[in-house]
């Protein structure tokens, strides 16, 4: 498969695909996304990462926001597919996690994971991050 | 210090401060809700007042493991629902919802005091389980038992640890 055109140097609205295996989590973060002022094209949700994966390969995605852990496929385990498999290598990723470790933050940076956000975090972080995805598109 | 004294299993009261900040972060930050503490005297008469209970368990390992248990009172669960996504104070989430908000409660407030505690070293938490607990069998009263109320409303935090 050919690599897919992102939102990268194309100055129009992220794409993004949610993962949580928690649907409330997802329909918060949809709905913050919705309220930060960024141009937001489609938003895609996965339960796991291997939904996430599915969404991948069948639709255009610019951002993944992803949780770590989560059941049949971890956020990790989602990221280390990512990479290994070549196809995305535009594709910013945030990972929302309530761990905070140094010792994922320090795993999810050889993941090229560009922003890390931990759980709790109010609404106006959110708008932070994708103001920061949208200055990289 | 021994090796033996380094690989005691802690005791669940020693975290009760950081415990209670991680429920503040939590309940402030995502939930727009506030936590006062209840004096151990007046734990029983707190926990009387809920009606029923939601009950999470998060089950952690790495630095070190165990389990929270949170359990919230069922009217509470509701409140903080609607304020965790933005609707009206008075709509009434199916059960599908609200144990996937209890578990995600859980779930963070687990985190932080796990993110507070292990400093650098990783950790994983499992996929919450949540229940609901019977009004005729609420939360028991102990010493590890830490109870808050919520807006006013009662919830209780259990903290067990594996054998070291």
């Amino acid at each position: 498969m050919s690599e897919q055109a992102t939102g990268a140097g194309s100055g129009r609205p992220l794409n993004i695909l949610i993962v949580d295996d928690s649907a409330m989590m997802r329909t918060m973060i949809k709905r913050v996304t919705g309220l930060c002022g960024v141009p937001i094209g489609e938003v895609f949700e996965a339960g796991n990462g291997r939904e996430a994966i599915a969404v991948l390969e069948s639709q255009r995605v610019d951002a993944l926001f992803t949780d770590i852990n989560m059941p049949v496929m971890t956020g990790t385990e989602l990221l280390r597919a990512i990479e290994q498999d070549g196809r995305w290598p535009t594709l910013l990723r945030v990972i929302i996690s309530t761990d905070g470790s140094a010792a994922r933050r320090a795993e999810a940076d050889e993941l090229h994971v560009r922003l890390y956000v931990e759980k709790p975090f109010r609404p106006e972080v959110m708008r932070d991050v994708l103001s920061e995805l949208a200055s990289h598109s | 210090m021994s090796s033996a004294n380094l690989r005691r299993t802690p005791d669940a009261t020693e975290y009760h401060d950081s415990v209670r900040e991680a429920l503040v972060e939590v309940a402030e930050n995502s939930f727009f809700a506030f936590v006062d503490p209840v004096e151990p005297e007046a734990a029983g008469e707190v926990l009387s007042m809920a009606p029923g209970w939601l009950q999470a368990t998060v089950v952690f390992e790495g630095a070190f493991g165990g389990a929270m248990q949170i359990a919230l009172a069922e009217p509470l669960a509701v409140e903080l629902f609607a304020s965790f996504l933005g609707l009206d104070p008075g709509e009434v989430p199916d059960d599908a919802r609200l144990f996937d908000l209890v578990g995600e409660f859980g779930n963070m407030v687990c985190g932080s005091w796990l993110t507070r505690n292990c400093q650098r070293r990783r950790f994983d938490l499992r996929h919450p389980e949540v229940v609901r607990l019977t009004s005729d069998a609420p939360p028991r009263t102990e010493a590890a038992l830490l109870v808050v109320t919520l807006n006013g409303q009662p919830a209780c935090l259990r903290l067990t640890f594996s054998e070291a």
